[in-house]
């Protein structure tokens, strides 16, 4: 095995938690987030050899995880519109504050490209281009979306404010 | 106030949140390998050289040493634990691993959470196996650390009774991963799947074997069988309702994943090599079924329970569509209409298909739900990742 890249473990221990939040930030769902962390990094896992000399692991564990975080978002939402309810079950810690449960509630308001640039950049600290190149899209594109998906978040935290109970409302 | 914006993601940056333990990982990773077999990845030298590197360090104590994380340890528990088993309802017992590798009852039909299983520790140092033990309960495998920081990992296993008790048995399979388990359907004999534990040489071939011993409160000789050189990953065991015939996917495991099928072994035969032949498509082969339509590898097959059908998951990996296919054991051709099961896909891997003695429902572990027989699909609440019915 090559020597260049860290090793799996050291590259787990360092960014696992911040995958969990990455996912956790789109699904919306605590438990969700786990499951997604633990099949991304059972993915780098199984091909870490060539994961491992990437320019950045990171980057490709949180693309891996945008994806399964997206793909899962979407089933859920499906299943909930054939269910003909929205029970609005998200999970959360315990530890998690109110505030925070207050953004990921208003996360899951949010259109699905909006919601994933404004995780790509707040929590993960990309600029615009680099997001724009690991979703694949314009420059352009991502601005828009940042802007409006800031402002749809803005309103959906400030509603949840003034009504702190909404919470299962949302999704 | 859009200024609020930032500083609530500030706040998800620092909040703690739960990670899934390692070992859960390297578990998950090994049935993703099954199931990417046709997804070639770099260099299969390299990624295999990198698979089995990674496994040991991930399977090594996070700083400074070499040493394996604590094995789960199995042992009694004692009775006055269990006062919340079995979890309340009608429905059909279900133990299983949640996605934090936490031992669960379930039961079909309930709409509560699953009920921690206190007796068992949460699985961390590998993979861990569940399997229906007719007499009630279930036979459950699990991984042991070894004692020595230059030793190799070892496998075991234990009978877990409704009530949540835990009993071990058997000898402990040093060097070895117990990669399916299986109990006859009289109860007397409990079959194994067993491969080169994870870390060893994954390109080493005929060290696959498949074993059948005695259930505890059983007597009888243990027999072995090994797999031929051609192959050296061996896993799905399911026993035909003769309690003769087992049938199991074989295969051989390289960087790109396991290339199995479903071979069937007559176990009351004289030999001690198990066949790696039969008639079922094999992955990454033109495979038309006979009607002209084009067949998809089975990922795991199971006979359902003492009916005497067989059906196998089935994938087609360049739709991702999983369809239940009921199936000749010997050959793959339907035997009836497949069934789609929605929600497969990233996040549910199929390593699991088993059901209740009458055949109905039928639990697909890995996806983390059940079919009954009016065709209705029902999700089990946890997200479980191993599961089996209760006998």
């Amino acid at each position: 095995m090559s020597t260049a890249g860290p090793s799996f473990d050291e590259f787990y221990a360092g960014t696992a938690a911040r995958i969990v939040r990455h996912a956790y930030a789109l699904t919306g769902d605590l438990d969700d987030a786990r499951d997604i962390a633990q099949e991304t990094f059972a993915r780098a896992w199984q091909r870490w050899s060539s994961v491992s000399t990437c320019d950045s692991p990171e980057a490709w564990v949180r693309r891996v995880a945008t994806n399964l975080a997206v793909n899962r978002w979407r089933r859920a939402r499906i299943a909930r519109l054939l269910a003909g309810r929205d029970t609005g079950t998200a999970t959360h810690a315990p530890e998690i504050s109110t505030d925070t449960v207050a953004l990921v509630a208003g996360l899951r308001t949010l259109p699905q490209r909006q919601r994933t640039v404004l995780v790509l950049y707040y929590l993960a600290d990309l600029p615009v281009q680099q997001i724009a190149a690991e979703l694949g899209c314009p420059a352009g594109s991502v601005k828009a979306w940042l802007s409006r998906g800031r402002a749809a978040l803005a309103a959906a935290v400030r509603a949840d404010d003034a009504n702190p109970t909404s919470e299962a409302s949302h999704a | 106030m859009p200024d609020r914006v930032p500083e609530l993601f500030a706040e998800l940056k620092r909040a703690e949140v739960p990670v899934p333990p390692a070992g859960l990982v390297a578990a998950r990773g090994r049935q993703l390998r099954r199931r990417t077999r046709l997804r070639v990845c770099a260099a299969a030298v390299a990624v295999i050289a990198g698979i089995g590197l990674a496994v040991q360090l991930v399977s090594a104590a996070a700083p400074g040493g070499h040493s394996r994380p604590a094995a789960p340890s199995l042992s009694p528990t004692p009775t006055s634990t269990h006062t919340a088993l079995p979890p309340a309802g009608s429905g059909l017992l279900i133990l299983g691993l949640n996605a934090s590798g936490q031992f669960v009852m379930t039961r079909t039909g309930s709409g509560s959470p699953a009920v921690p299983v206190p007796g068992l520790p949460p699985v961390g140092g590998g993979p861990s196996h569940v399997a229906t033990d007719p007499a009630g309960g279930w036979v459950i495998t699990y991984s042991v650390s070894p004692k020595a920081p230059s030793g190799s990992q070892a496998a075991r296993l234990a009978v877990v009774t409704p009530n949540g008790r835990e009993i071990n048995f058997g000898p402990v399979f040093s060097g070895k991963d117990i990669t399916s388990v299986a109990v006859s359907p009289d109860g007397s004999r409990v079959a194994i799947a067993l491969c080169p534990a994870s870390g060893s040489a994954v390109s080493g071939a005929g060290k696959a074997a498949i074993e059948v011993l005695p259930a505890p409160g059983h007597t009888g000789a243990t027999r072995t069988w090994s797999i031929p050189a051609q192959s050296n990953w061996v896993d799905n065991l399911s026993w035909a309702p003769d309690g003769e015939r087992l049938t199991y996917a074989v295969g051989f495991q390289t960087g790109a994943g396991i290339d199995g099928y479903p071979v069937t072994l007559d176990t009351a035969a004289p030999g001690s090599v198990a066949p790696v032949q039969s008639g079922w498509p094999r992955a990454g082969k033109a495979a038309i079924t006979a009607a002209g339509k084009a067949a998809c590898p089975p990922d795991v097959g199971a006979w359902l329970g003492t009916t005497g059908r067989f059906a196998a998951l089935e994938e087609c990996d360049k739709s991702g569509t999983e369809v239940l296919q009921p199936a000749d054991a010997s050959d793959g051709a339907a035997t009836g209409p497949a069934v789609t099961i929605p929600g497969a896909g990233p996040g549910c891997v199929s390593g699991g298909l088993e059901s209740a003695p009458s055949g109905n429902p039928i639990l697909i572990s890995y996806c983390g739900v059940y079919l009954d027989d009016r065709g209705t699909i029902t999700e089990l609440r946890g997200g479980l990742i191993a599961a089996a019915i209760a006998g």
